[in-house]
């Protein structure tokens, strides 16, 4: 053991192994990334301690399925580097570690977490768990919905942190994608459904050989076909979200696609409830050119809606994400990506690239669990209609644009929302009292910061099913027959707009709920 | 605007005579409507050309939704490899 006091020296010092020097390491994207992260502008730590001889089971895969049977004698054993917002001496610590836990509750709430160094050249950084910056579910909060509780084991005491793992790809059984997947997992696995693996079996499930036939490790990267193979073996299923935007050249002719920012913060916004990570294969500038590279998002920065005078162009509250925070395996945890126009994005790749050229991104890979069937984009087609049917409704009476808000969600949260609601105890207890599916889409309509009606949908229905669930209304009685009888009224004319084979049942059912 | 041609029920009428509705935890439509505004039940004017090109491009936005579902095959090939 060896308590060192914070610096970037001693951070290199602590992170370098046999193979790599400090002064190695602190040519690394982690290291400078690291040493913000944790520097007094990040968790502000005081103190590292390094834990020698430190079995990481994650490495203890690895080395079994490759290093072991390289000649070159690679040791088994990693280190295990600790930080901590506190400053304390060797006898300091030795007394903390063996009196009672309890009786130093304030030196173990300073712990910020670890990194484990692996012994193996260049690719060093193993199994990382570090504290997140503070975190909150409101509007302007942080809000890591992404992220899970770690019970660290330090000498015999126990700490307990909320953070999502990480590592760096070690570039010969994994590249970016089967680590990003490897970090979806962290979190997934918490589920019983799902299995966690380490990265050589990951990239295992994804195929027998590598994209270009030949031998799978060294690893060359996975193609998106074998990273849903991959998450399939793991236990969940995998919805690919592709451009939707379009670069045209001169003649018209269309010269690339990307997804657009928008895009990208429905589908944060609609998948977080679950909590599983989201994976974003992203194009980043490398080295004068560009490269497809493999993040995973676990969370984001809400500002407060804004008042938006009525308009007939519809607007989701997806559209106050101003930051998200992803797992980028040579950067390092909850890294932060600001959007820049309706394509950018700006990552640490942009800045460190010359000109501060653009991130963008390719596609959306959106892990769930099996059971959920229905997609993001069956639910918004439907909610298109039913804005329109309500902006028809309403007029431009409302003193505030309709804001859609569309997630799925536990049922059971569902539930939670409406008893915690103003809604009447006779109409709580009819919702509360319903058997309902696991997963529900939930599509709130706001007016200002007033939720006025709430529609869900079956998530785990056939998408040719009438998959209307329920129907919630927050305004009074009154108003739900005035709207029944504008439905019924121009049936002929607003029914179509529920773009769906079942429209005709849907529409019946919107009409009679109200009832 | 949008021109109505019928006139069915005022909010303002039930409000008056069905107060039971109002409690105060609830959320009231004078809450979120423009003062001095009623809600009506009217029938839509299927001649009005603001009414039917609403209808008709937020029909092409459903659309363009539809589409991102079909996924490009060539696409799955890509290799993610940095």
């Amino acid at each position: 053991m060896q308590i060192l006091e914070f610096s970037k020296a001693n951070l290199a010092f602590a992170l370098s192994n046999n193979y790599t020097s400090a002064a190695l390491v602190q040519t690394k994207y982690h290291f400078k990334y690291f040493s913000e992260y944790l520097g007094i502008e990040g968790l502000n730590a005081k103190s590292i301690l390094i834990e020698d001889s430190y079995i990481s089971k994650d490495f203890l895969h690895d080395y079994a399925s490759y290093y072991a049977l390289c000649f070159e004698n690679y040791p088994k054993a990693c280190k295990r580097v600790h930080f901590f917002q506190n400053q304390f001496n060797e006898v300091d610590f030795q007394n903390i570690i063996i009196s009672e836990q309890s009786e130093n509750k304030d030196f173990w709430n300073a712990y910020l977490g670890f990194i484990v160094v692996k012994p193996i050249p260049l690719t060093l950084i193993g199994y990382t768990v570090l504290k997140t910056y503070s975190n909150g579910t409101d509007f302007d909060s942080r809000n890591f919905w992404g992220i899970r509780q770690y019970s660290i084991h330090i000498f015999g005491n126990e700490v307990k942190i909320d953070s999502l793992a990480f590592q760096e790809q070690d570039s010969v059984l994994a590249a970016c994608a089967t680590t990003a997947i490897w970090t979806m997992l962290n979190k997934a696995s918490t589920d019983f459904y799902t299995t966690l693996k380490s990265p050589s079996q990951i990239t295992k499930d994804a195929d027998s050989v590598s994209h270009d036939g030949g031998r799978l490790f060294p690893n060359k990267g996975l193609n998106l076909l074998q990273i849903c193979h991959a998450i399939v073996n793991s236990g969940l299923v995998s919805e690919i979200k592709q451009p939707d935007y379009s670069v045209f050249n001169d003649e018209g002719k269309i010269i690339d696609t990307f997804i657009s920012n928008s895009y990208l913060k429905k589908i944060l916004n609609a998948y977080s409830p679950i909590g599983i990570p989201i994976i974003l294969v992203i194009r980043v500038p490398n080295g004068g050119q560009y490269g497809l590279h493999a993040i995973v998002v676990s969370g984001y920065k809400q500002k407060s809606p804004e008042h938006i005078p009525p308009q007939d162009q519809i607007n989701f509250l997806s559209e106050n994400i101003e930051k998200i925070y992803a797992h980028d395996d040579q950067w390092g945890p909850f890294v932060r990506i600001d959007f820049e126009n309706e394509i950018d994005l700006i990552t640490p790749w942009t800045i460190a690239s010359a000109d501060n050229q653009p991130t963008r991104l390719i596609h959306i890979v959106v892990p769930v669990y099996p059971k959920i069937r229905l997609s993001y984009e069956d639910i918004e087609v439907i909610v298109l209609g039913l804005d329109a049917i309500l902006t028809l409704f309403f007029d431009g009476k409302v003193i505030a644009d309709l804001i859609w808000d569309i997630k799925i969600d536990y049922s059971e949260n569902f539930k939670k929302q409406i008893i915690a609601s103003s809604l009447d105890e006779k109409e709580k207890f009819i919702h509360v009292s319903k058997s309902l599916p696991k997963y529900l889409w939930v599509a709130s309509c706001y007016v200002a910061d007033f939720k006025i009606i709430e529609f869900t949908f079956d998530a785990t229905d056939v998408n040719n099913g009438m998959f209307g669930n329920t129907l919630v209304c927050y305004l009074p009685s009154d108003f739900k027959v005035i709207l029944s009888d504008f439905l019924e009224v121009n049936k002929e004319l607003l029914q179509s707009l529920v773009k769906h084979k079942a429209n005709i049942d849907y529409y019946k059912f919107f009409t009679d709920k109200l009832k | 605007m949008f021109i109505f041609d019928q006139t069915i029920l005022s909010i303002n009428y039930f409000l008056h005579l069905q107060p039971k509705y109002l409690t105060m935890e609830k959320l009231q439509l004078s809450q979120i409507l423009v003062k001095n505004t009623s809600l009506y039940a009217t029938r839509l004017d299927d001649k009005s050309e603001k009414v039917m090109n609403f209808i008709r491009v937020t029909k092409q936005k459903q659309e363009e939704i539809l589409k991102l579902k079909n996924i490009d095959q060539d696409k799955l090939k890509m290799v993610v490899q940095l």
